[in-house]
């Protein structure tokens, strides 16, 4: 155990040893796929085809290191300080066009775990609005009067809004900062949909009070909340291998460490001198306000010798996600075009090293995708562009056959699986021989969740590179995506909305399918676990967008979660602040001596 | 525009504000930052519910345990600290000729250093 001031372990030798392990598994995969692709003779295609596979494997190398440096690498924990914290807090809840009762009943819940501790007097909670919509607007102010009168809060609940959302979210989080940020020492950043325990805000607060030279620290949130299929799938996957990717990062990132945007303390004042960002030059998509800000700001800090640091250890933490995946899509939509546009802050003054690398793997988040379902064009049309076979070289008298090398592609197709799914297959084992099976519903269940999500990752895969593709050309084609509001409700989609989001897979994944049968026949086989579910978009994104079919899962223990076993005391909070927010509601709406009566 | 929230209730017949009212508000609200005028306003703006069990007059008059007092300064919509920070701007894609002064700078630092023994030596002296 590390005391709670104590810095993390020096990452240089693991990123160098990262980045060797991803090098090598690179070459062996090139070197492998360039034998195959040499069978039937070498072209000019072939280099393409080569330089794409080593891209894309190199990605994939990258990410399986990620998990198994997690594996490898578990952080000490630190040790909690009994120290009373003496710094003031503030909690920024910025908004924008949020359902304004599940966000102040969030609010409510976090108040409400915090009032319960003696640190309480040291925190103050602004809700920073950014609404557009005055109808929203004034359903947030009268929230929270309510919320205040509630909780007797005043001089400590306070309602910002913003008639013009300048800068976005970073915009709102810097209004907030200009006006009030000196008085307090540090801010927690949250988003609309982040729900945290208040003894785990009071422990970042002491672990930042004891590490002076921490400009943020960042917490490991757990997607709760989700019922539809997919978002079953989702919240099984980030309770199961999302603590050891986090570790993993942790690992590697040392104290250039990631920010993700919310869930995350930071040293206000390091924040204001640091992350003050000039918009870029030009239009959007690549020019004006810089749209992912988190990775930047972490950057920023680091530049200006602040530590970042992510705590995978701190719990407590939740947030909720897109719960199918057309809205993950549009999300998904959304933070291409940030990444993408970091593209022209890559080579900013001073940054450091591996805040560039970090950049650089958001940017190929997406980019992977393209390369993925460029490498499949070329190699569908690779064959129609081989040249014929040289059955006599000149050198001698006997025919000599194109040698066959399906052992080689088969090696290397399994090689990319295992890629894939070994480190998830480690995890599963660790936590079998671990003794935390019974969180995710025991071992059986366990196993059997784990081939369920292997098997609907891999059939959902094809459809969420097809919407990456989408996305990136939108981006360099110019389309500026906006900030579209989240889709929050209870996430199931009618089949109509499907079949309009994804029409255009079935016709991709269809002429695929029929280009390969009738031109190039000896790669059909080997196309129709990318083109089938392609053909099939509209139903899959509308099953595993099912309320009914994720419930099934739950009431078999199947993609179980710790918490399907208890509720996480926090959100059940929260829905009772919902409720509890309703009633006022409904006893505002009444004439008064209705409501006195009632009273 | 940035606005803060107002508490939008009829108001109230004004208040016979007295220092003693306005620190005690500060004490409870642990706001010394709050000045008169902005008490003043505050409590103008105020809307006494039925949730406080002290009435607006009562309250003014200095009436009530301080524990209900307590309770009725706590429903006050009071305006959020003022401590503004500086946010530099940082340009995070300067110009080139920006971006590579310290560049040029090292290295004229590097010529200036190897200048001198760059220079050629008089003939004379190099046979001395």
């Amino acid at each position: 155990m590390r005391p709670a001031g104590a810095g993390v372990q020096p990452a240089g030798p693991r990123r160098l040893a990262m980045v060797l392990i991803a090098v090598l598994l690179t070459i062996a995969a090139s070197f492998m796929f360039a034998n195959v692709v040499q069978s039937d003779g070498f072209d000019r295609l072939d280099v393409v085809r080569i330089a794409l596979m080593a891209i894309a494997a190199f990605w994939l190398a990258w990410g399986g290191c990620i998990a198994l440096f997690g594996i490898l690498f578990a952080p000490q924990k630190a040790a909690r300080a009994d120290v009373r914290p003496e710094g003031r807090t503030a909690i920024l809840m910025p908004i924008y066009n949020e359902a304004t009762g599940p966000v102040f009943a969030r609010l409510a819940a976090i108040m409400k775990s915090i009032d319960r501790l003696p640190e309480a007097h040291c925190f103050d909670f602004y809700v920073l609005s950014d609404t557009t919509k005055p109808d929203i607007a004034a359903r947030e102010q009268s929230a929270y009067r309510q919320l205040l009168l509630r909780h007797q809060a005043g001089g400590r609940l306070f309602y910002r809004h913003r008639d013009r959302n300048i800068g976005r979210k970073a915009g709102n989080i810097a209004d907030f900062v200009q006006t009030s940020g000196g008085a307090y020492e540090y801010m927690l950043v949250l988003d609309a949909d982040s729900l945290m325990d208040g003894e785990t805000i009071v422990e970042m607060v002491r672990r930042m009070e004891a590490a002076p030279r921490v400009g943020l620290l960042q917490s490991l949130p757990q997607i709760i909340g989700l019922k539809t299929l997919y978002g079953r799938l989702l919240q099984f996957a980030t309770s199961l291998y999302g603590p050891y990717f986090a570790r993993g990062l942790a690992a590697v990132q040392g104290e250039e460490g990631t920010f993700w945007g919310h869930n995350a303390l930071i040293r206000t004042r390091a924040f204001a001198a640091a992350c003050g960002m000039a918009p870029l030059q030009g239009k959007p998509p690549f020019g004006g306000h810089i749209l992912s800000h988190d990775t930047v700001e972490a950057a920023l800090l680091a530049r200006d010798g602040w530590k970042v640091r992510l705590d995978p250890d701190l719990t407590g933490s939740y947030e909720e996600a897109p719960a199918n995946m057309v809205d993950y899509a549009k999300r998904d939509r959304r933070w291409c075009q940030g990444n993408l546009q970091h593209s022209r802050i890559l080579a900013a003054p001073r940054l450091r090293f591996w805040s560039r690398v970090s950049i650089l793997q958001g940017i190929f988040a997406y980019l992977a995708s393209p390369i993925w379902f460029l490498f499949l064009l070329t190699s569908l049309t690779a064959p129609l562009m081989a040249p014929p076979p040289v059955y006599f070289d000149g050198y001698s008298p006997f025919p000599v056959f194109p040698h066959p090398e399906t052992a080689t592609a088969l090696a290397l197709l399994f090689g990319l699986v295992a890629l894939l799914i070994l480190p998830k297959l480690l995890l599963v084992v660790r936590t079998l021989a671990g003794g935390d099976a019974k969180t995710f519903g025991g071992p059986l269940r366990l196993v059997v969740s784990f081939l369920i999500e292997i098997l609907l990752t891999s059939v959902l895969a094809p459809v969420l590179m097809m919407f990456h593709c989408r996305s990136v050309v939108q981006v360099l084609t110019g389309a500026d995506s906006g900030w579209p509001t989240a889709e929050r409700d209870d996430g199931s989609l009618p089949l109509g909305a499907a079949i309009s989001a994804t029409w255009w897979m079935t016709l991709t994944g269809a002429a695929g399918v029929a280009f390969s049968r009738y031109y190039v026949p000896e790669l059909f086989y080997w196309l129709l676990p990318v083109a089938l579910p392609l053909v099939l978009a509209p139903l899959l994104v509308w099953m595993t967008s099912s309320v009914l079919m994720g419930e099934i899962c739950r009431r078999l223990g199947l993609l179980a979660v710790p918490s399907d076993a208890g509720p996480v005391p926090i959100a059940a909070e929260m829905q009772n602040a919902l409720l509890e927010g309703d009633a006022d509601r409904v006893s505002a709406s009444m004439p008064a001596h209705m409501s006195a009566e009632t009273a | 525009m940035t606005s803060y929230n107002d508490t939008g209730s009829q108001p109230l017949p004004e208040p016979r504000g007295n220092g003693s009212l306005y620190e005690e508000i500060r004490h409870v609200l642990r706001r010394p930052d709050l000045s008169d005028d902005i008490l003043e306003l505050a409590l103008s703006e105020h809307r006494f519910g039925s949730e406080t069990l002290l009435a607006a007059d009562a309250f003014l008059a200095g009436k009530g345990r301080p524990e209900e007092r307590a309770r009725v300064i706590r429903t006050m919509i009071v305006p959020p600290p003022l401590h503004r920070l500086d946010m530099p701007s940082h340009d995070l894609e300067p110009p080139l000729s920006r971006r590579l002064a310290p560049l040029a700078t090292r290295w004229q630092r590097v010529l200036h250093m190897v200048r001198p023994q760059m220079k050629r030596t008089p003939a004379p002296a190099r046979n001395r």
